[in-house]
């Protein structure tokens, strides 16, 4: 069986941060990803990132992506794309599936960065092609350049809603409206004071009721809800659309971490069940970490830190890296964290992120 | 035995427990389940559901009229039970792959059809008649058109249902932790949730049965062993048979999920699965169904089976406490002799005597001196 010092599940944000980190500092580092290409959602991303000069901001997702990919490729970091891992097992064994042979990889210390998977919601019509999520949309329009629609409607005022709700619009998409269950916008209202400029109509307290159509979606109903998420009667309007968009929230993948015994917490503002992890992103099995969606839901820029830390953390357990060297570098990570945490979104996912400490 | 006032216990909620309690109530006698974690948890929900009693026998007697008189049980069991048990008469295929199983299968079929038991030799053209999707590297098989399946997590459900409905009282998420006695007769079952008056207890705790003995100072040789299995996505209908081979069994269910088993591994009480039974058991069923090389596998898991020395059951009194009886290490029989357990059990609550004898299933053939006559 191939022994590796540091392996990385999932090749997103969280994941190329942890590999070419890991690699700095002189561990072997095998990448592996189910996908045939590397970069996670990273290359659906056309907008420009939020934050300061060191979270990369002002640089387009898809930027970061081709310049982590180069990094990676020069920290000498062994990348297995096309490649599931299937298994977890006693003593850090990891079963993969590649091209239909399946092997095993044991490694000394384990990444988990496997991301999130959007959440779906069910209402009459749901199945009709034309529903999608919001994370297809952006896989058609921003990797395959193929349009999903004509007319879109988006559901879901989170900053996925928002941001792909603007690329609908960039794509050439008429975005009819926006509708968001709950009374107030969920993301950044920089991006939704941009939708409404864009003439979007964006209606709270509303949500969709059904997709109609025979072979496709040729319409939406919305509903207003009350106080208590139940739709009102009589409040139903229908909108002439070939495209529902969802953005519903995301869900930590966390199956590798269930498989490897890690305990958990339910944390519904962090997407769900979430590893407990400590400061090092370290989980209750020694040895396993977490970076990323899977270690609660958030942006990109945070993925990118938790990587870094986990791998410095790996890296230092594995006696590579001092202990002084290495808490200047996590500490430095964790303060880029904070930094970016620092606004009343960010606050209140650290405030989150810190229930799920474990002591060490 | 009974009187009309005892208080019952079966401690352990798996499906033997249930099923005791079902033909208690089918008697009019009510019980008490007691349950550590959940309703049939461990061994009986980790089960494949294979009523095989002629195919997984080596030879004539006891155990394997015991097994018979269970199999020929679930047919009307599955229309009496309110729950769909999901009762297949599939039979079952046993397929030989060289010439020295072939005379191990020939021996087999020899006793069996002069014990009047149905078992028929195909050749390799008339195996793959029956079952086109097997490899036709198959030299033939033996046909046993009496071997079933079913779905045990449906059956112990159906029997802990039905027992609640005639009056049983099952109480999960609660351990037993001791038993008193008073002057050589049991009295009550201790539990983390309190204390149940008992004149008779029985002990129906599968792996767990050494455990709820030495509360009583009685060895009870119960083990548990490992057996693993995996699980397909739901398939179209690839073959109708339960198909058994030298290293594995195979069985599609009626949602299309193909379930192949399983190991036999002396782990203790460790529940993992391992990426090398995994791979066993999944070469073993490309092997006899090449078909299945290129479909996703979507589930492992592990049950521990109560293994006895003998392979047999312990069932029936114990030179223990008066009161004291076991009905435990049904090992990989649990499934096909619920049933024929509950009511045999029941009989012998009820009316001091089983209709089919219980003696050779004591405790006491394991005691010092004994001798143990193996399966």
């Amino acid at each position: 069986m191939k022994k590796v010092e540091l392996a990385v599940i999932g090749a997103g944000p969280a994941g190329l941060c942890a590999a070419i980190e890991g690699a700095k500092h002189g561990l072997q580092v095998t990448l592996i990803d189910e996908n045939i290409r590397a970069g996670g959602q990273l290359f659906k991303q056309i907008h420009k990132f939020f934050g300061s000069g060191v979270h990369r901001a002002g640089i387009r997702g898809v930027d970061i992506g081709s310049q982590l990919l180069d990094e990676t490729e020069k920290a000498g970091v062994e990348v297995m794309l096309d490649t599931v891992v299937w298994g977890l097992f006693e003593d850090k064994v990891l079963a993969l599936v590649h091209e239909g042979r399946s092997t095993q990889l044991s490694a000394e210390r384990i990444i988990l960065a496997a991301g999130a998977t959007e959440n779906a919601l069910a209402f009459p019509g749901w199945t009709l092609p034309g529903v999608m999520g919001a994370g297809a949309a952006q896989t058609m329009m921003n990797m395959h350049r193929v349009m999903p629609g004509k007319k879109a409607i988006m559901v879901g005022s989170g900053n996925v809603g928002l941001i792909v709700g603007y690329q609908l619009i960039q794509a050439g998409i008429k975005l009819e409206l926006l509708v968001e269950a709950a009374p107030e916008i969920g993301g950044y209202s920089v991006h939704a004071s941009k939708l409404a400029r864009n003439g979007v109509k964006i209606f709270t307290s509303t949500t969709i009721k059904e997709a109609r159509g025979d072979e496709r979606v040729e319409s939406a109903v919305t509903v207003s809800v009350d106080e208590n998420w139940n739709p009102v009667p009589g409040t139903e309007r229908e909108h002439e659309v070939d495209m529902v968009c969802l953005a519903v929230g995301l869900s930590p993948l966390i199956e590798l971490a269930r498989l490897a015994g890690c305990g958990f917490k339910y944390l519904s503002e962090l997407g769900g069940h979430v590893p407990l992890h400590d400061e090092k992103m370290e989980t209750t099995q020694p040895g396993i970490y977490v970076a990323g969606d899977i270690a609660g839901i958030d942006e990109a820029s945070t993925a990118m830190e938790e990587g870094r830390i986990a791998a410095l953390a790996a890296a230092e357990s594995l006696g590579r890296l001092g202990g002084e060297e290495a808490d200047a570098l996590k500490k430095s990570a964790r303060k880029r964290m904070e930094e970016f945490w620092d606004g009343s979104f960010g606050r209140r996912v650290k405030a989150s992120k810190e229930s799920l400490s474990v002591k060490e | 035995m009974e009187k009309s006032s005892d208080r019952i216990v079966i401690a352990g909620g798996g499906i033997i427990g249930c099923a005791i309690a079902y033909y208690l109530g089918l008697k009019g006698v009510k019980s008490t389940v007691i349950e550590r974690r959940d309703v049939g948890c461990e061994a009986s929900s980790a089960a494949a559901g294979g009523l095989w009693p002629q195919a997984e026998s080596s030879r004539p007697g006891m155990f394997m009229d015991l097994c018979l008189a269970g199999n020929a049980m679930f047919e009307e069991l599955s229309r009496q039970l309110e729950l769909d048990i999901e009762f297949r008469p599939s039979g079952l295929l046993h397929v030989v792959e060289d010439e020295q199983y072939r005379e191990e299968a020939e021996k087999l079929m020899e006793w069996q059809l002069d014990s009047g038991l149905k078992v028929d030799w195909l050749d390799a053209s008339e195996t793959l008649k029956l079952e086109p999707s097997l490899s036709e590297d198959v030299m033939g098989s033996l046909y046993f058109p009496d071997d079933n399946h079913l779905n045990p997590l449906s059956l112990t459900r159906a029997f802990a249902v039905g027992a609640k409905k005639l009056g049983a009282e099952i109480s999960t998420g609660t351990s037993v932790t001791g038993i008193k006695t008073v002057s050589g007769r049991v009295s009550s079952l201790v539990t983390d949730r309190g204390e149940i008056g008992a004149d008779i207890i029985i002990n129906a705790a599968g792996c767990w049965a050494g455990q709820v003995g030495a509360m009583v100072d009685m060895e009870v040789p119960v083990e548990p062993v490992r057996g693993q299995i995996i699980l397909s996505e739901p398939l179209p209908p690839l073959f109708k048979r339960c198909i058994v081979t030298r290293d594995v069994y195979i069985i599609q269910k009626p949602r299309g999920n193909v379930v192949v088993g399983s190991t036999r591994e002396f782990v203790g009480y460790d529940k993992s699965v391992t990426p090398e039974a995994i791979h066993l058991l999944h070469r073993g069923a490309v092997k006899a169904i090449p078909r299945l090389k290129s479909v996703s596998f979507i589930r492992a898991w592990a049950g521990l089976r109560p293994y006895t020395p003998d392979e047999i059951p312990i069932m029936g009194a114990s030179d223990g406490p008066e009161g004291f009886l076991l009905a435990t290490g049904h090992f990989r029989n649990g499934i096909l002799l619920s049933a024929i357990t509950g009511k045999l059990m029941s009989e012998l609550i009820t009316d001091g005597k089983a209709s089919i004898p219980l003696e050779g299933y004591r405790l006491s053939r394991f005691l010092r001196g004994a001798e143990v006559e193996r399966k």
